[in-house]
């Protein structure tokens, strides 16, 4: 079975499924409504043989809202558009090894705190571990996750580094 | 990160914290592990002791300045962190390597993982208390480390493969010394079996622990010999071929049923795959038909930024980090406004 027949199954089950154009490498790439993430991937994992996630990760696309640390804006910030928005976009790499097949879907979230997604926990156990990675980095929630804890910064570290508005406070080490 | 402590323990239960956690010792991971007698019954472990940010520290840096610290991801196997690095790079700046470069390239990152597979092979031994594997893996290694220095000056962290191609074509030389190198490592992978593969010890203390099934190690998300260890055919150099590894003849080692000899063992049989590469290549690259010198790709700028032609709309936010008098962290951020 191609991705595209994949597609043409879910879609009628999936409101909001969408192609795009915006690939990872030639992978098939989807967007999707946060909340279908997990009902997604869970048919992916039991009907389509997808039995291996390769990748969660995230991107902060900070839109048009100033940074606290930034002088304020001349003009006033524009209504968040398309490219202009402020959202955290979650990116997952699927695979089915026996069929060879990738899949990248991708969802946006709002980008306020806290910033929350269905977790992947029972349908991949390799989420476990990557969603607490983004969890650290990000700041980002995933709801049903058992064990949500910082897995890469120290214990007393104060934000999420990755994030496009982080101000590093300086520690014992600077 | 550190709350692992056990909650409950059974009379005849331990909690024991295994692992070293100085950054300079190897293998920096703690785990928390919940014993009966011998039998590990509950292991939590606890990454992040050497976690240096890597991802953040590319925010500061253009394209060619990012290669060098993904030497340091994997430091005793930095050549495929430089090429998946630069394959990414040249995918989205539209930039394709020279045929040559290609060789070379699937050349120096199997060389690397024999030298990485024989830090494995020798300091696993060595954690067992089996220390001569380690001097003979060390002085194959050695011999790698020799061939890679007289190729681009580093023994270690390389950065010889770059954005477009290589550092550098072949010295005078080197085919014959790789070749010598590689006549004599075959037949040492069968002093490796008889010294720890198939010894008795060692096989009663790997063959019979560590279990995880085929289904496990996918869910899981295993890749590499720990994946392949359970049987599972997956290679990424199979599955999706990048460089020339889709004209190269070899096959992909399994183990049976997932147990940390087959995990070992795996890798192992790898090595001798990866010597088949390296002929293979080497006689690719003293043939005719790959132009010697052409190693780089025209018109690749010493220093690959990002352009600056963005599709962002006016007022949107553009983040840059840089060092300067007043802000002396790299982790600085100023924020402008495209208009």
């Amino acid at each position: 079975m191609t991705a595209d027949e994949i597609f043409s199954k879910l879609q009628s089950s999936v409101p909001g499924l969408v192609k795009s154009d915006n690939q990872v490498k030639d992978y098939p790439s989807w967007t999707l409504p946060a909340q279908s993430v997990r009902a997604v991937c869970g048919l992916l994992r039991t009907r389509f043989s997808f039995d291996y996630l390769d990748v969660v990760t995230a991107v902060d696309w900070p839109g048009s809202a100033a940074p606290a640390a930034a002088p304020a804006p001349a003009v006033p910030a524009a209504a968040p558009t398309a490219a202009g928005r402020g959202v955290f976009e979650l990116v997952y790499i699927v695979s089915s090894l026996s069929a060879g097949i990738k899949i990248c879907l991708r969802c946006e979230i709002p980008r306020e705190d806290p910033a929350s997604v269905p977790s992947l926990h029972g349908i991949f156990m390799a989420a476990d571990w990557q969603e607490r990675e983004v969890f650290d980095l990000f700041g980002i929630q995933f709801e049903g996750h058992p064990n949500l804890k910082k897995i890469l910064t120290a214990e007393g570290q104060q934000g999420h580094p990755l994030r496009k508005d982080y101000v590093h406070v300086p520690d014992a080490y600077d | 990160m550190t709350d692992n402590a056990p909650t409950a323990l059974k009379a005849d239960q331990m909690f024991i914290n295994f692992g070293p956690q100085h950054p300079s010792t190897h293998g920096v991971l703690r785990i928390a592990l919940t014993v009966e007698g011998e039998v590990v019954v509950k292991a939590a472990p606890d990454v992040g002791y050497l976690h240096r940010g890597i991802e953040k520290l590319f925010e500061a840096r253009n394209y060619s300045q990012g290669l060098i610290l993904t030497d340091r991801l994997d430091y005793v196997s930095a050549m495929p962190n430089n090429l998946a690095y630069c394959l990414a790079v040249e995918r989205l700046a539209g930039i394709q390597a020279p045929m040559r470069a290609q060789y070379l390239r699937v050349l120096t990152c199997e060389m690397n993982r024999i030298a990485s597979h024989l830090v494995f092979f020798g300091t696993f031994g060595v954690d067992m208390g089996a220390i001569t594997p380690l001097l003979y893996a060390f002085r194959e290694r050695e011999m790698l480390m020799d061939l890679f220095e007289m190729l681009c000056g580093g023994r270690l962290l390389y950065s010889y493969i770059r954005v477009g191609g290589v550092s550098a074509d072949l010295p005078a030389g080197w085919i014959e010394k790789c070749r010598e190198f590689v006549g004599f490592f075959k037949p040492r992978l069968k002093d490796y079996d008889t010294l720890l593969s198939f010894n008795p010890i060692f096989r009663d203390r790997t063959a019979q622990v560590g279990y995880i099934g085929a289904a496990q190690a996918l869910s899981w998300g295993l890749s590499g010999p720990a994946l392949r260890g359970s049987g599972v055919n997956y290679d990424v150099r199979k599955a999706e071929p990048y460089c020339v590894y889709d004209k190269m003849n070899f096959t992909v080692p399994l183990g049976k049923d997932g147990s940390c000899w087959d995990r070992y063992y795996c890798r192992m049989l790898e090595m001798g795959q990866s010597a088949e590469i390296i002929l293979q290549c080497l006689d690719a690259l003293a043939g005719q038909e790959l132009a010697a010198g052409e190693v780089m790709a025209k018109g690749v700028p010493k220093m690959l930024k990002p352009t600056r032609t963005s599709k962002l709309p006016a007022g949107t936010w553009v983040f840059t980090r840089s060092r300067t008098a007043a802000c002396p962290l790299t982790a600085c951020t100023s924020g402008a406004r495209l208009s």
